[in-house]
């Protein structure tokens, strides 16, 4: 199948392509949340710790 | 025991009947909210006969939703909710009583005063019969559920809008069969009315249970 | 058996160290679940006798329906937990689902969208499953408000839970409206007791891809509670040696 048939899929391509897209993007949007949620979760247990034991 | 639930219930509703503010503005409130609707839409008849059941019971949920939000309002600020928890009574019950309270104040009217708006907006006898019956079978359930809604946000300072946020959805089902019942061809509206009356048995069953147990949630802290 | 679970996942210090061996198992899980549902499902079944390749977003929209419902039915039953028993994971884990859950819903709801415009015409139709989909949605966007306004800890999982379950009346309508209603939406095309009115050639994809969104769903939970516990516990020795 040559990239043309694949884009195209039939003539439905328009729909199905955006779909998974959309999925795509809220797997993202849901991994970066994660990675977000990670970081500020280190950056404010790091602060208690540095306040807390090296004080 | 059921002349202290009575009392309660009267006690309630003098609370709330003394002042004109507190069940005159839902009501006041459910009027003019009507009232926009053929301003908004145009004074065609044709289209609000058709749009006129829908919009006094989605006027009537807004205005239930507001004033449920006050249901344990001073109860919560004059420290009685403590003593509510504490007394031998079922938490259940006494929350049921608030309900009926409630719905008598603030819910009664609405229903007294919607054939009035119905023939505004150019309903039919029938119609406005049919109205009248789905609203009474319905605002007991909008003020159950509501209720939950309200014990869940008792101790919350400037929660606003969260109240109808997490009660709406509850609403919707109650919502679409109450102003379909109105719309429904004679051959199948008796199940309509069934549907209705099912809502209010098992709500009446489950909301007070609810309701007492988001209170205790939410006084214990 | 249970006495073996609670040990290795009751307490939150006990449930971290034990999740963070499952981590590189449920990513690979899920890279090769959703590698093999996405190249067999748009490339290797067949084109539809009815729809010709516009059914192929049955591979993104039934696994996000799944898991949407599969991710209340979660929190619904932690919400149990925190109520009757007072679990504190549980409390965790309810609270962490529900973003994730929201996601997946939205997700639903725009790939039937997508989905709804070639096969039925229309973009939206206010029928049975579709409104009780979008009141699911607004389930779980009520939850995650009313969670962000309450501060204490305690009374937050609560008061959560108690709204949790009372939105779990919807799970068994939603599932149910097909069957129940004349709507346009199709009935269910995997039954638990009945042969699956589908081929194997493109049913195997989409288990693989709801199998895969499970998983995905899996790994961002576990993510998240790992995180919500290190915020909670913040005061216990356990929290301090595993950071530094």
């Amino acid at each position: 199948m040559n990239l043309h048939e694949i884009i195209n899929m039939g003539g439905y391509g328009i729909y199905i392509w955006p779909a998974y897209f959309f999925t795509l993007g809220v797997f993202a949007v849901n991994i970066g949340l994660v990675v977000h949620e990670t970081r500020r979760a280190k950056k404010i247990l790091s602060h208690y710790f540095k306040r807390h034991y090296e004080s | 025991m059921i002349h202290d639930l009575l009392y309660i219930i009267y006690y309630e509703m003098r609370e709330t009947l003394d002042q004109a503010f507190t069940w005159l503005t839902p009501l006041l409130f459910f009027i003019i909210v009507v009232c926009l609707f053929p301003l908004a839409c145009g004074p065609d008849p044709v289209l609000l006969t058709k749009m006129a059941p829908g919009i006094i019971w989605v006027a009537a949920l807004l205005s239930i939703i507001i004033s449920i939000g006050n249901l344990f309002r001073t109860d919560s600020e004059e420290g009685f909710l403590d003593l509510i928890l504490l007394s031998h009574y079922p938490l259940s019950l006494l929350v049921f009583c608030k309900t009926i309270s409630h719905w008598l104040t603030h819910c009664l009217p609405l229903v007294l005063i919607s054939p009035l708006l119905g023939f505004l907006l150019h309903l039919s006898f029938q119609k406005e019969c049919a109205l009248v019956v789905t609203l009474l079978l319905g605002t007991p359930v909008l003020s159950l559920m509501g209720s939950i809604g309200a014990a869940l946000t008792v101790g919350i300072r400037r929660h606003g809008l969260l109240l109808p946020i997490l009660i709406m959805p509850f609403y919707i089902p109650v919502l679409i069969v109450g102003s379909a019942t109105i719309l429904a061809e004679a051959e199948s509206v008796s199940g309509y009315y069934a549907m209705m009356g099912a809502f209010m048995l098992l709500s009446m069953a489950f909301a007070p249970f609810l309701t007492g147990a988001a209170l205790r949630i939410g006084v214990t802290q | 058996m249970i006495f073996w679970m609670s040990q290795k996942f009751l307490s939150p210090k006990a449930f971290y160290t034990t999740t963070t061996h499952f981590l590189p198992w449920i990513i690979t899980g899920v890279v090769l679940c959703l590698s093999y549902g996405l190249i067999a499902g748009l490339f290797i079944a067949p084109a539809d006798y009815q729809q010709g390749d516009g059914f192929r977003i049955i591979y993104v929209h039934v696994p996000s329906a799944f898991t949407a419902m599969a991710i209340y039915f979660v929190m619904a039953s932690s919400a149990i937990l925190v109520l009757v028993w007072r679990i504190k994971i549980a409390a965790i884990c309810m609270s962490s689902s529900a973003a994730i859950g929201a996601s997946f819903t939205f997700l639903a709801l725009i790939t039937g969208s997508i989905w709804g415009k070639p096969m039925w015409g229309t973009w939206w139709v206010w029928d049975a499953r579709l409104t009780s989909v979008l009141i699911l949605l607004f389930l779980y966007l009520g939850f995650i408000a009313l969670q962000s306004v309450i501060k204490e800890t305690q009374h937050k999982d609560r008061a959560a839970s108690v709204i949790a379950l009372a939105g779990a009346i919807n799970l068994p309508i939603i599932h149910y409206s097909v069957v129940w209603w004349n709507t346009l939406h199709q009935g269910a095309t995997i039954s638990k007791l009945d042969t699956p009115s589908i081929d194997p050639s493109m049913l195997y994809p989409l288990l693989s891809m709801i199998v895969g969104f499970m998983l995905f769903y899996l790994l961002i939970l576990l993510l998240r509670m790992r995180n919500q516990i290190l915020l909670r516990e913040i005061k216990t020795e356990w929290v301090k040696e595993v950071l530094l």
